[in-house]
């Protein structure tokens, strides 16, 4: 038995109803590691071209990695992978923290495979290695705390149960509908809780109570110990540092000062009311407590509670800061209390925030450019500055009622249908995150070529362009921005097939996660090896999008960010210089226009 | 000519204040602002800001959106409507516990 795995994956095949167990590759997982990695491959071994989202071949493939539920910081997370994603027409991806990923792996599996659909709503039990499909009729249409409650209810072993789901949203194939767990935490991109929908599934419980040794323990807690100490003395990740007290939120007032904070759907760069919606505003007016995922020592989780008002919420969680910007700025709206309404809606119907957002603020655009006329509307005021319309848009775009169904299009598809697709702020049909990239370039860059689309986590690009981690890099030039936009999208790759939380890049390299790693799992690892995995794995998700007919035409950011100067603010002037970067991006790469090179696959393994 | 200076996360515990507003004149950078307002706010502001200016400063000084070490540090020159930030997410003295 490989240390840190199961050596188990679950593979449920929903049109026959029958389980059954695989032995896990131990080949692949020398390649691929696990979560995002593993999940691709396994999706790659099924690949067909002529896929489609709501096919009942498209996999949903649920991974955890070797880190997952070791003593290793922040080692609660999961991937999730499928075939095809509904939203970008790409491979879908999403990660996601809580307790689901460890607790899975407590219950006997490294990964479940799901194919095929259910003939009725069903959940799938999995607890101390017995695996079910439940007949669920009676959950169908359940938001997702009432669903999470009824099931953990049900398991009777609340505090040893996690329960992912999804919600409404899901349920009605929205495009942008996330996979949530533990109520809170989500995988929010690319329309995976859509293709969950489409099975029928409306919920994976897992609980169990084994443990998964590591190849060496003396070695691993010598080397966990290490990164904990560093992780505890970073400005950024330690106890009192920017991430636990203030929130991801810290970073309002910090891009928004650096000119980057896109207001009015990346019309401006600069909101004057940003400080009303920032992490220290929050600490002061709704902030009840802070949270962590499973394992770890950073605990950025916000615990908020509105007590009155017209935008009440009682003891929630959130907002982060992607979701501030989304309902915030980008819709310019200043109301703190009402953006906590808003992501507590988008928890509860299962819905990503930052396309939610992003697909309300093109709409008030679309709106305020007189492209959607009033009719449309049935008397709501979708304008920009109106914290009441983007509520009530929320709940509308989660069940497609009346204007709804436009909204549930995803910009893309909405802004066409009203004849202005450049108002979409979207890379392959994924609303940009909170990061204007005129005056970042390398984010820009990192946005237009992610492999799932308008994506700040896949090569975060602010970490050394704004907070200077792990060295400075001048936001405005584009000099080394291809050469570090690379590193950076590969060491997240290796990070989400680990899979530990993104943000311990704040305080760890390549030698303490490969150190980690090659004590869990006993393999040949170092920091070189670890990044030549990361490159292995965006390769193939690269490889399987040229595959669905992808290629560098898609690899653009929208006219409005490389030909409209940033108007107003810090940043002003300011516009992307992407495809000035973009052919050194792709050499560096060893690809041509936007395609691995057959010689680039063979040296990475995959061909 | 008037420029501000506004002070974000732990930055805030030392000068129990949001902004400034600065009155500059010809010649002065970033350091003689910051020299002025480390009289105004004590050792702490100024052990914190510029110190040992041989050494990286504690809080992170943007000047109109971007990093002095992206000009020319503490000798960048200010003037009137310019906006000065400072930023740190270290805890600089206790807060908010």
């Amino acid at each position: 038995m490989l240390g840190g795995y199961t050596g188990k994956i679950l593979d449920v095949n929903l049109d026959s109803g029958e389980l059954k167990d695989v032995s896990l590759d131990e080949e692949m997982a020398k390649m691929y590691l696990g979560g995002k990695g593993l999940g691709l491959k396994i999706v790659y071994d099924s690949f067909r071209a002529d896929m489609q989202p709501f096919d009942p071949d498209n996999l949903l493939v649920f991974a955890t990695g070797p880190a997952t539920g070791q003593k290793i910081p922040t080692s609660g997370r999961y991937h999730i992978v499928c075939s095809k994603s509904p939203q970008t027409g790409t491979v879908g991806s999403g990660n996601s923290g809580g307790k689901w990923g460890p607790f899975l792996k407590f219950a006997g599996y490294d990964v479940v495979i799901v194919r095929g659909i259910s003939k009725e709503p069903v959940y799938l039990s999995i607890v101390d290695g017995k695996a079910e499909l439940v007949p669920a009729p009676e959950l169908w249409g359940m938001t997702v705390h009432a669903v999470t409650d009824e099931l953990t209810e049900r398991s009777g072993n609340p505090k040893k149960t996690s329960v992912a789901c999804i919600g409404p949203a899901g349920e009605n194939l929205v495009p942008f509908s996330g996979i949530m767990n533990d109520k809170y935490r989500t995988a929010g991109r690319t329309g995976l809780g859509a293709v969950m929908g489409s099975k029928k599934l409306k919920a994976v419980v897992v609980s169990g109570s084994r443990k998964i040794e590591p190849a060496n323990r003396e070695l691993l807690e010598d080397r966990a110990i290490e990164s904990m100490k560093r992780i505890r003395e970073n400005p950024v990740t330690g106890p009192k540092g920017g991430l636990h007290t203030y929130g991801t939120a810290v970073l309002v007032n910090i891009i928004n000062e650096s000119g980057a904070y896109p207001t009015r759907n990346f019309q401006e760069a600069y909101f004057p009311d940003a400080d009303e919606q920032s992490g220290e505003t929050l600490v002061k007016k709704y902030l009840t407590g802070r949270g962590g995922c499973w394992g770890c020592p950073i605990v950025c989780g916000r615990k908020s509670d509105v007590p009155d008002g017209p935008f009440s919420v009682r003891d929630t969680e959130g907002p982060e800061y992607e979701t501030l910007f989304a309902f915030g700025s980008d819709c310019g709206i200043t109301e703190l209390d009402a953006l906590i309404k808003a992501n507590h809606l988008c928890d509860e119907l299962g819905l990503d925030t930052i396309s939610m957002g992003g697909t309300i603020a093109c709409a008030m655009e679309l709106v305020e450019k007189g492209k959607i006329p009033p009719e449309k509307l049935h008397g709501m005021n979708l304008r920009f500055g109106d914290p009441s319309s983007m509520i009530e848009a929320i709940w509308r775009t989660a069940y497609k009622a009346g204007i709804g169904a436009d909204l549930a299009l995803g910009s893309r598809d909405l802004a066409k249908k009203y004849g202005a697709p450049e108002f979409s702020m979207a890379v392959k049909g994924m609303e940009l995150p909170a990061y204007d990239p005129r005056p970042i370039q390398g984010i820009g860059l990192n946005y237009a070529t992610a492999n799932r689309g308008g994506d700040h986590v896949y090569g975060y690009m602010i970490s050394p362009e704004v907070l200077g981690l792990p060295l400075k890099l001048d936001p405005y030039a584009v000099e080394d921005k291809p050469k570090w936009t690379i590193i950076l999208q590969d060491l997240t790759s290796a990070i989400n097939s680990s899979v530990v939380c993104l943000f311990t890049s704040f305080a760890l390299g390549l030698p303490e996660y490969a150190g980690m790693l090659a004590a869990v799992t006993g393999f040949d690892l170092d920091a070189d090896k670890l990044l030549k995995l990361g490159e292995r794995v965006t390769n193939l998700e690269r490889l399987m999008n040229n595959m669905y007919g992808l290629d560098r035409n898609e690899d653009i950011l929208p006219k409005r960010l490389t030909e409209e100067p940033v108007p107003d603010g810090p940043a002003k002037g300011q516009i992307s210089h992407v495809p000035e970067m973009i052919n050194e991006y792709y050499a560096l790469r060893g690809w041509i226009d936007g395609k691995p090179t057959e010689g680039k696959l063979k040296e990475l393994g995959i061909a | 000519m008037i420029m501000l200076v506004k002070f974000l996360e732990s930055v805030q515990g030392i000068t129990e204040q949001l902004e400034i507003s600065v009155k500059v004149g010809k010649g002065d950078t970033v350091y003689t602002v910051l020299l002025a307002l480390a009289y105004h706010y004590g050792h702490d502001f100024y052990a914190v800001t510029i110190g040992d200016k041989s050494e990286t400063p504690k809080v992170r000084i943007m000047l109109n959106g971007k990093d002095i070490g992206h000009l020319k540090g503490f000798e960048t020159n200010v003037k009137g409507g310019d906006i000065l930030v400072l930023s740190s997410q270290e805890p600089l003295i206790n807060l908010h516990d």
